[in-house]
């Protein structure tokens, strides 16, 4: 593990503080959670937005594709086409 | 068919069925991606792909590619060298890619109303396996096949 040494403002402090005492970790236990946490919602969005393909996003959280579709969906991120690409997919495929 | 495509049609349990249907190719990178990956962590759709190929039901091409090359650029390599009508994925970034490089590209929702299109499979059917894939696709992509699906008689 690396060391890093940062200036955390006073709300992210206390919801550092929260979590660790509401599950029972350390205050560093609780960063390491929330910072995974906070990548994972970043990586997901990103995809969702069409900014990051899902290999991409995989390699991102170290996961299989696999895994990442599963976690995509538990984060609510089902898919990231839209009506254009549908529509544009079903006018080749019908010409 | 792209790694998306193939895990989520395999995860909605309409893999087998949408394979007996059309010709499918997958780049033995994806069969790396899904297949070798998936079962050094023991996932169950690795398996379920793998008998699929040992059957026949899809086939693998490419073991040729350069190892470094990734998954989206042999969808395209070989895409351009052999015959194909499109490429199957549900992923936003890709079809920009396929896009700008001229190339076709369906996505798993299609893939059904396409079956009921030639009348494959009914209607019933149809709205019966979206709904199976409605957990793995967007919402705009579900909404739109299920209504070209309730649109045509």
């Amino acid at each position: 593990m690396k060391v890093r040494s940062i200036r955390i403002p006073e709300d992210i402090d206390k919801a550092i503080e929260y979590v660790a005492r509401l599950e029972k970790l350390e205050k560093t236990q609780s960063i390491r959670k929330l910072t995974k946490l906070g990548f994972e919602f970043y990586t997901a969005k990103s995809y969702e937005k069409g900014k990051l393909t899902l290999r991409e996003a995989a390699e991102l959280l170290n996961l299989t594709l696999s895994e990442t579709i599963d976690l995509l969906s538990e984060m609510g991120v089902r898919g990231n086409i839209r009506v254009k690409d549908v529509m544009e997919s079903f006018e080749t495929m019908s010409s | 068919m792209d790694s998306d495509c193939l895990i989520k049609l395999t995860k909605a349990g309409l893999k087998e069925y949408i394979c007996q249907e059309y010709e499918i190719t997958i780049p033995a990178v994806v069969k790396k991606e899904v297949v070798d990956v998936g079962k050094s962590k023991g996932l169950p759709d690795a398996e379920l792909v793998e008998k699929n190929i040992q059957k026949d039901i899809l086939r693998v091409t490419g073991k040729e590619s350069l190892p470094h090359t990734k998954g989206d650029q042999a969808l395209i390599e070989i895409f351009k060298r052999g015959r194909y009508d499109a490429i199957a994925t549900d992923d936003a970034k890709l079809i920009r890619l396929f896009r700008s490089a001229g190339i076709p590209f369906i996505s798993p929702g299609l893939l059904i109303y396409s079956l009921y299109q030639k009348n494959i499979i009914r209607k019933i059917t149809a709205l019966n396996w979206l709904e199976k894939l409605s957990t793995f696709i967007s919402e705009d992509e579900y909404n739109m096949i299920k209504f070209l699906l309730e649109k045509k008689p």
